[in-house]
């Protein structure tokens, strides 16, 4: 017995002797990268990474590991992404305007807007207004009607608090002078089944889902400055008499204190999969529109968006003035 | 608290005053945004649910006229080993961190399976050794985990 | 999405190749080992063996994605019954009376019986997928938040059963166990909860750190206290003479956790953790003798295990007829799946009819396999309780840090461990039973937002929950089974409080 203990050790060591002899040196990223997700699988961001994952790999040489971090609209995410090692092997989907206006909004969301560490914005999706296909709205001016006459009643279903379903609601509660109660899920993944039974009366979601469930959902309505190529029959709000222009940025973020060279490497990481035409393809058929914002721009983005939503939201009452 | 009863009612008591805590501590939450459920709800409710059922329990145990049974505490030599055993963990813990996950692991082990029976101190540090290094080929080189490697083999 | 015999044939063709057959066996196998570990679940095995779906033609690979899903299934299971460390959350109900068998020396019967239910389950789970699935996906859709609530609520007030004659004791665990599962940030408004000010306590406290705690180390406390020479010193009986007798016992058993495990399953968010205690009550509840359960009755390892694989092979009716994923494990085959070009959405199905049948085809091989690959080790397994607890009691130990350490990689998760573990032992000692601080905190998240939801479309009105038929259903059921343990409290009267009947 004690020879095989001594045997059994001897094999270990020398395999782990084996192992540290061929490590890999140095350099980034040598390791998996785990890429947190703020919200439900099957969302936006989800099915976004899903896209990204096979083509990063094989540009940073790395695993990539999806993980999901849900709750408070994504707030959960982030301020569990500002706690994290700044090694730059853990990133997470970074989303506006919720990152600007949940410090805001919150009293204490777990982090603050700036900590985010910006490595890059890749892509975008304008608010969607969305019924279902046996829905009695027709238009979006049949749906205002409805809300006139019933208060309160009419319930919108949206990824999130404090988000761009969420904020699209009240900047259409604003405009149009009715009064819609916003009812968040953890992401468009749990709406979508809100919507399919019938439990809210329409979605305020995004231009992903007007496209993969044409078949079931009816969309009134597009929070875009022009009518989106990939659906063409949708008119905006802006067409219709209201202007409301507002959707979702979406791209990754590190924690506080990454190295900036580190960041830069995955910045062209994700700059590569999406200038791919194939990835491109797939992102615009499902109603993405590609951005392509590096470190220094979506800093900019982010502060430019911050400043303009805290006048919003003041406009709107969602915060004191 | 040699007895159930006596435990309870002191339980009882203790859980209520938790109770009254969590209460104090839930007045700190902020309820700004717009919902129908307070954030605060919750926690008042398992605040309350605390302080009921704990006064409930001790009240109860109080006017118990019945058996009482004698709970079965640890002795002497039980309270020490169970001292050193949560210790020991404790330490392993607070030791990952700085010294890496098969090192502390090993020095864990070969502690506790040396405590807990002195005579075979060889095998401690065999199986010490061998799960140290399992924890490294297995954990951190071969499925990738990110535990901390430590001092032996960080780099 | 049209089933036709011709479909499913072809599907079986292509599943029964020799290497798609092999690598259903790698991952019945990876997954297994994976699910022996807490905390590394099936979504961290997949993870991990994702550089080989690369390499592997796409219907290999989203079959080996599927076995080790399975996998995993078994795995937490195996380790719930020998040494008392629950694999998920689902495994818990398992531990209560697996690991009282392991300790009679029956733990060669407890695997065999986990392993037989969850192939009979999932085979008839299987079955019902390929036949009703397009009928079963408009079930799904119809829990709304109300409906979620009611259930949830449900399964709380099944804590009433689970405490025994302990009620007061048990409704302070569920108390605790709810409050642990507040810590952090509100799910609806993200509001800072108990937190303290601390940042760490932001993310709140995560379950299986509670759940290793409160079952593995305290459990190893007691033991080191005892002094205990193993965890069974008896002769393992061997599980093959009793086979059929267990099997006989549990037939009933069977069929209706399999029932429990596929209709909860089908509902998005709806996880196993609450199917298998859901299951495990009405056993319980349903049997002639309702006090063997937590003493060792076969019957309570039985109905989780095959609650489990039920509602794992249900996930997939949400995810090939609506392209949903309801869990993480869901969302990852789905990622399979696109990354091998195929569009997610309802039409998935239509569209590539072939591929998710032989996808199908291989599940049914898949349980067989974990069958044939489990049964033989049971005996194997089951010798791990006879090992001196002097090395046992410590690796144990390792297993449970490192497996909670992997949840964040922080080892705040591994002190509140240490934390629970404490609690347990003491609460094991003041006699509280422990199921309800699980099952309360398993279903404290997903209880408030639904009620936070439906409070917001029916703007404010209680009645809500009451004037929807199923959801209706569901909260007459809760009164009813709270109305009747509170009965049995008031006229039991006497000294149960102090008699209290620990798990």
């Amino acid at each position: 017995m004690k020879r095989l203990a001594i045997g059994f050790l001897v094999l270990f060591v020398a395999l782990a002797l084996v192992g540290v002899a061929a490590a890999g040196t140095a350099g980034f990223p040598n390791k998996r990268i785990t890429y947190n997700i703020c919200f439900n699988p099957g969302g936006e961001s989800d099915i976004t990474a899903r896209f990204q994952e096979g083509p990063l790999k094989k540009i940073l040489g790395v695993d990539i590991a999806i993980n999901y971090k849900i709750g408070g609209g994504g707030a959960l995410c982030w301020s569990e992404l500002v706690q994290t090692k700044p090694d730059g092997y853990t990133i997470a989907g970074h989303n506006l305007p919720h990152t600007a206006l949940q410090p805001l909004e919150m009293g204490n969301a777990g982090y603050k807007t700036l900590d985010l560490k910006s490595i890059y914005y890749f892509e975008s999706t304008p608010n969607l207004l969305l019924v279902r296909n046996d829905s009695p709205y027709r238009t979006l001016k049949d749906f205002i009607e409805g809300a006139k006459k019933t208060p309160g009643a009419m319930t919108v279903g949206g990824s999130g608090t404090s988000s761009a379903n969420d904020l699209g609601t009240t900047m259409l509660n604003k405009a149009a002078g009715i009064q819609l109660t916003y009812v968040p899920f953890g992401g468009t993944g749990s709406a979508v089944p809100a919507l399919l039974g019938s439990h809210v009366t329409a979605l305020m979601s995004y231009s992903t889902m007007g496209i993969q469930y044409s078949g079931k959902f009816r969309a009134l309505a597009i929070a875009s400055e022009t009518r989106m190529e990939v659906l063409p029959d949708v008119p905006t709000f802006k067409e219709q008499g209201y202007d409301i222009v507002e959707g979702a940025y979406r791209g990754v973020a590190a924690p506080p204190g990454t190295p900036d060279d580190v960041v830069k490497i995955l910045a062209n990481a994700f700059e590569t999969v999406h200038k791919d035409p194939e990835v491109r393809k797939k992102m615009d058929q499902n109603g993405f529109k590609t951005e392509f914002m590096g470190p220094e721009a979506s800093l900019v983005l982010v502060k430019k968006k911050m400043v303009e939503y805290e006048v919003i939201m003041k406009e709107l009452g969602r915060i004191k003035k | 608290m040699k007895t159930q009863r006596v435990a309870d009612i002191a339980v009882g008591c203790f859980v209520a005053l938790f109770g009254i805590f969590v209460l104090f501590a839930s007045t700190w939450i902020s309820v700004a945004g717009v919902h129908r459920l307070s954030p605060r709800t919750f926690p008042h409710v398992v605040g309350l649910l605390l302080v009921c059922c704990g006064i409930g329990l001790a009240l109860k145990s109080w006017t118990l006229r019945g058996e009482d049974f004698a709970i079965a505490w640890p002795d002497g030599v039980g309270i020490r080993t169970i001292t050193v055993t949560l210790v020991s963990l404790a330490g392993y813990i607070a030791l990952m961190d700085p010294l890496g996950l098969p090192l502390s692991t090993f020095l864990y082990l070969t502690f506790a399976i040396w405590y807990l029976n002195r005579s075979r101190w060889l095998m401690a540090l065999t199986i010490g050794l061998i799960t140290g290094v399992i924890s490294y080929v297995l954990f951190i080189r071969l499925l990738g985990l990110s535990f901390p490697a430590g001092v032996l083999f960080e780099g | 999405m049209g089933f036709s015999f011709d479909y499913l044939l072809q599907g079986f063709a292509t599943a029964l190749s020799v290497q798609n057959l092999f690598w259903a066996l790698v991952g019945c196998f990876i997954g297994t080992l994976v699910g022996v570990l807490p905390g590394i679940g099936p979504v961290s095995g997949i993870a991990i063996l994702l550089p080989l779906t690369t390499v592997l033609p796409p219907t290999s690979a989203i079959i080996m994605m599927a076995a080790i899903y399975y996998g995993a299934m078994y795995g937490g299971s195996t380790t719930a019954i020998l040494v008392n460390i629950p694999g998920e959350a689902s495994s818990v109900p398992t531990a209560i009376d697996g690991y009282e068998m392991a300790k009679q020396g029956k733990a060669g019967p407890a695997l065999a019986i986990s392993a037989i239910a969850s192939f009979v389950a999932g085979t008839l789970s299987v079955i019902a997928l390929t036949f009703f699935a397009p009928m079963l996906a408009e079930f799904a859709v119809v829990f709304g938040p109300p409906e979620y609530f009611a259930l949830m609520f449900m399964g709380l007030s099944l804590v009433i059963s689970l405490s025994g004659r302990a009620l007061l004791k048990g409704l302070i665990s569920m108390a605790l166990g709810l409050g642990a599962a507040l810590i952090g940030q509100d799910p609806l408004t993200g509001a800072a909860r108990l937190t303290f000010g601390t940042v760490t306590l932001n993310a709140g406290v995560d379950f299986i750190s509670v759940i290793v705690g409160l079952f593995a180390i305290s459990e190893v406390m007691i033991n080191v206290e005892q002094r205990i020479v193993a965890i069974s010193e008896m002769k393992i009986t061997n599980w093959m003479p009793t086979c059929w007798a267990d099997i006989k016992q549990c037939r009933w058993t069977m069929i209706r956790c399999t029932a429990v495990g596929f209709f909860l399953g089908l509902l998005p968010g709806c996880a196993p953790s609450v199917t298998t205690f859901v299951a495990y009550d009405l056993e319980k509840r349903l049997s002639k003798h309702p006090e063997r359960f937590g003493k060792g009755a076969i019957e309570g390892v039985c109905a989780p295990e095959g609650a489990n694989n039920a509602t794992s092979t249900a996930g997939f009716v949400p995810l090939f007829s609506f392209g949903l994923p309801t869990a993480p494990s869901m969302a990852i085959l789905l990622g399979g799946l696109m990354m091998y070009g195929l569009q997610p959405g309802p039409m998935l199905f239509a569209q590539n009819p072939q591929f998710v049948w032989a996808v199908i085809a291989s599940m049914y091989i898949g349980n067989v396999m974990l069958l044939i690959l489990n049964l033989p080790l049971v005996g194997m397994w089951a010798k791990i309780v006879n090992i001196p607890f002097y090395i046992l009691g410590p690796i144990i130990v390792f297993c449970a840090v490192v497996g909670t350490y992997s949840i964040r990689f922080q080892a705040f998760d591994v002190w509140v461990m240490l934390l629970f573990g404490v609690l347990g032992y003491f609460m094991r000692k003041l006699g509280f039973p422990v199921a309800p601080m699980v099952l309360a905190s398993v279903l404290a998240q997903m209880l408030e937002t639904a009620l936070g939801q439906a409070l917001l479309i029916s703007q404010g009105s209680v009645l809500i929950f009451f004037s929807r038929p199923i959801s209706a259903v569901f909260m007459g059921l809760a009164f009813l089974s709270i109305g009747r343990g509170i009965w049995a409290q008031v006229r039991a009267k006497a000294p149960e409080v102090a008699l209290e009947d620990p798990d």
